[in-house]
């Protein structure tokens, strides 16, 4: 209900702010500085086995992703954007979360020479993928790092500062930021798995992406510290970082990403880490096949005496043929092969008691199933 | 006959090739008047046309306009400037774009247009096909 009110807010004060920047403007300057883009990407998915990714046994064609942005111009250096979402998650238990069009991005900008300023809903510069995660058209697989971008961290609300600076060969683009973000996840429960919601409150942090003076190739970094709501004096703060490294050429591209979560809280940690690394060959514009490879853990207390176990809940496989007639359009098949703890619906985590002394808890075997995806994205 | 052949062969590879080169120069720069500088290297232009860079090397505001993916100068200049397909380049829009950092330059459907917009625009630059008139626009070369 909270969360609805905000997305509300925040679309309201958006779209008046969208009208007011507009209202002088005589009416083809008016039009003319609009902009309007959009995505779609939809799919169909098969799974041998157990629903994952809200794909199951049944051909699933309930998987889409349909991304509006509407900007305004409002002068040299500033104008208003607004990106509203609408995505279909099959029979995930995270659908629950998702409403019918979320508006994921409702900003201000205002432009100073190489300085940008992002006030409102902010898309945050995180690693290689996490403002385009949706956009089909610019990702070999219908959902890139999983494990990594998972279903968070998608924008800030409060204030992004960038800066772009180059020096020979390199350029840097860093960026700092400040304010709250919705937490969404899966957890494995007994009976049904669970799509967790909450809010982050009170973060901060930076990152930064660096281009080398070798053609194609880039580094970057990021860390934010935030507390969980509600905020209280007790409340433990959270960190979360990330690396990342891309190469990419005309013939094929190479990149990897890790990244950790990490409450700094009593006993335990709960550290969640995950990393993935992908690869792709380019035979022509039109034609590429990329294959990608993850991990994930997460530090599961235990009761006493067992000491926390870091569950080794996913690791996956996959390879995708590409076919884009046009860079606007991108055919994508893939196959995955998916192993863990954590499905649409629950598996067994442990079998029991290994040893008393000293205490182990015995892990059930993995689960296992194998899925197949066709996509078609659509940008323009 | 082999003879034959191997001349037919060759003369049409140098066609080829002339028609790439003619396709590679298919085009020129233009400038509103207020544009100072009268060449500019490659490698600023495209920095200018990416949205890399919103000034000219001299400090003076830069407003760049392209032409339709379709256009063969676009294709031209895209290749040359950019070293990119027009392809590549809208794909680097479309990462631009869908991260909130920016959208492309504006667009104009014919040379006629470019040349209006870049006469009645302070900064402005553009390009058209080689053969186009410039009147009340200043040609710039790209070094």
């Amino acid at each position: 209900m909270y969360s609805r009110k905000r997305t509300f807010t925040v679309f309201a004060a958006a779209v008046v702010a969208l009208c007011a920047a507009a209202a002088p403007a005589a009416a083809q300057e008016w039009v003319d500085r609009f902009s309007i883009h959009g995505s779609i990407s939809s799919a169909v998915g098969k799974t041998d086995g157990l629903g994952y990714l809200g794909i199951n046994k049944d051909y699933q064609t309930n998987l889409r992703a349909v991304a509006l942005q509407i900007g305004y111009k409002v002068g040299d250096g500033d104008r208003v954007v607004v990106q509203l979402l609408h995505r279909q998650l099959g029979t995930s238990p995270m659908q629950a979360l998702e409403p019918s069009i979320a508006p994921v991005w409702a900003f201000y900008e205002h432009r100073d020479g190489d300085w940008t300023f992002k006030f409102g809903r902010d898309p945050l510069p995180r690693g290689l993928f996490n403002e385009v995660r949706f956009i089909g058209t610019l990702l070999p697989f219908y959902k890139v790092g999983k494990d990594v971008y998972g279903e968070t961290l998608e924008n800030i609300d409060g204030v992004v500062v960038s800066h772009r600076s180059s020096f020979g060969g390199w350029s840097i683009d860093a960026n700092a930021f400040g304010g709250g973000f919705d937490v969404k996840a899966l957890l494995p429960g007994t009976t049904e798995n669970l799509a967790y919601a909450a809010r982050a409150e009170q973060a901060y942090g930076a990152s930064a992406i660096v281009r080398t003076p070798i053609d194609g190739v880039r580094f970057g970094g990021f860390i934010v510290d935030y507390s969980n709501t509600p905020v209280s004096a007790s409340s433990h703060r959270n960190t979360s970082w990330m690396l990342s490294a891309d190469g990419d050429w005309s013939k094929g591209w190479i990149r990897g990403e890790y990244t950790v979560f990490t409450p700094h809280q009593t006993t335990t940690g709960n550290t969640y880490e995950a990393w993935y690394g992908q690869a792709g060959f380019k035979f022509s514009e039109k034609y590429q096949v990329a294959v990608e490879h993850g991990d994930a853990k997460f530090e599961v207390d235990l009761p006493a005496p067992f000491p926390a176990d870091h569950l080794p809940f996913s690791t996956y496989n996959g390879v995708a043929v590409n076919y884009s007639p046009s860079s606007n359009v991108r055919f994508k098949l893939e196959y995955n092969k998916q192993e863990g703890y954590l499905f649409d619906t629950p598996v067994p985590l442990y079998s029991g008691p290994q040893s008393l002394n000293p205490p182990v808890m015995g892990r059930a075997p993995k689960s296992t199933t194998n899925y197949m995806i066709a996509s078609v994205a659509v940008a323009f | 006959m082999t003879r034959h052949i191997f001349r037919t062969v060759v003369a049409a590879a140098a066609v080829a090739l002339c028609a790439a080169r003619a396709s590679a120069q298919d085009f020129k720069v233009v400038a509103n008047n207020s544009v100072a500088a009268g060449d500019i290297a490659a490698a600023d232009l495209a920095k200018i046309f990416l949205k890399q860079s919103s000034k000219f090397p001299d400090g003076g505001a830069a407003v760049p306009v392209d032409q339709g993916k379709a256009s063969p100068a676009r294709a031209a200049f895209s290749q040359k400037v950019m070293g990119k397909s027009v392809g590549a380049v809208d794909t680097y829009w479309q990462q631009q774009i869908f991260s909130g950092k920016d959208v492309p330059p504006a667009t104009k459907s014919s040379d006629d247009e470019v040349i209006a917009f870049v006469k009645a625009t302070p900064g402005a630059i553009g390009y058209v096909s080689a053969g186009a008139a410039a009147a009340g626009v200043k040609v710039v070369t790209v070094k």
